[in-house]
Parts: C-alpha cells; structure tokens; sequence
C-alpha cells in the first residue's frame, strides 16, 4: 500500500499540495489530463498546466521518483534551474530508476535553457549514454554526442 | 500512522498553490 507509507506521506505533505478527488465527478480533468485509467497521477502548476501524469499504483521509491519527476518539471517551467537541475541530477544518479534516463534528458534541456548554451547539455546527456545506452532516450541525444 | 491532508477541490488546490509556490499533486481516484 503505497499511500499509507510514512515516507511517501511526509514528501508529498512537504512538497506538494495535496488533493484527492473521485474521477466520475471530475470528468473534466480527467479529460484534460488525458487519464484513462485510474488511479490518475498528476503534478500541475498553480495554472492548472500539467508537469507529469501517471496512472496506476506504485511502491513508494518508484511514486517518490515520480513524484519528484514532476517536481523538476514544474521547477523548469518556473524556471527555477537550480531546484530542478539538482531533481533531474538526482533522479538520474540511480540507473536503477526508471525515469532515470528522461530525467537526465530533461536536465540536459533545463541546462540549456539556463545558460542559453547548447554545450551546457553535454554533460547529462552523456550520463544516458553510458548508463542507458539502449534506451530510446540514448538515440535522441546521440547526435549532440557525436 | 502520517496521513496526507488532502484537499477535496480543484480550485483550492490551484490556489493554495498559487499561495505557497508548491505543485498540486492530483490523486484522482475511482472510488472514494
């Protein structure tokens, strides 16, 4: 049970504002988030703008992951490059998480956005090459890598 | 036992975000 977990309770109390809602009686967003499946995950902005969705039940170290997932996204698009540059680093510290290696991409975009420095990517998108090199997210940054 | 002090409106959440800078997370859930 992924909810009552005291880790997963305390960062989601300490980071997040929490709310809770019944997918019938909110046909609207489960529409504008594109859910089709429930539990539906989502991390927005005060504007409503989506940062990261997911469905289904996760054990608390994959929902942590993706929760902070959200978090770095949310941060860039505040452009708040610190917060999220340290998010995406961490996220992709571990080749064990999953989002890991679309975290780093994404370190690498919130990197360039920052320093107006396409060089500046270099550094995360390596990260994918050497510790996800079959993923789909190694061929994309591939060319920048050449 | 930590329980999480969910809200129970869209509105709200967007605002008390605005308010603290904090992202919403939206568990939206099939049954209550």
């Amino acid at each position: 049970m992924t909810y009552p977990d005291d880790r997963v309770a305390a960062h989601v109390t300490e980071h997040f504002v929490p709310a809770k809602l019944l997918g019938a009686e909110h046909r609207e967003l489960s529409k504008a988030f594109n859910i089709r499946w429930f539990p539906g995950l989502v991390v927005a902005g005060s504007d409503g703008r989506a940062a990261h969705v997911q469905v289904g039940y996760l054990p608390p170290d994959d929902l942590i992951a993706e929760l902070d997932y959200g978090r770095a996204i949310h941060a860039m698009t505040a452009k708040n490059y610190a917060a999220a540059n340290a998010l995406f680093d961490a996220l992709s510290a571990d080749a064990a998480t999953e989002r890991g290696p679309e975290a780093a991409y994404w370190w690498g975009v919130s990197r360039m956005r920052e320093t107006k420095d396409s060089k500046s990517a270099l550094d995360p998108w390596r990260r994918i090459a050497q510790r996800w090199p079959k993923s789909q997210w190694a061929r994309k940054v591939a060319y920048a890598l050449k | 036992m930590s329980s999480i002090p969910w809200l129970d409106s869209w509105d709200a959440a967007l605002g008390t975000s605005a308010e603290t800078g904090k992202p919403v997370f939206l568990f939206l859930n099939a049954v209550g």
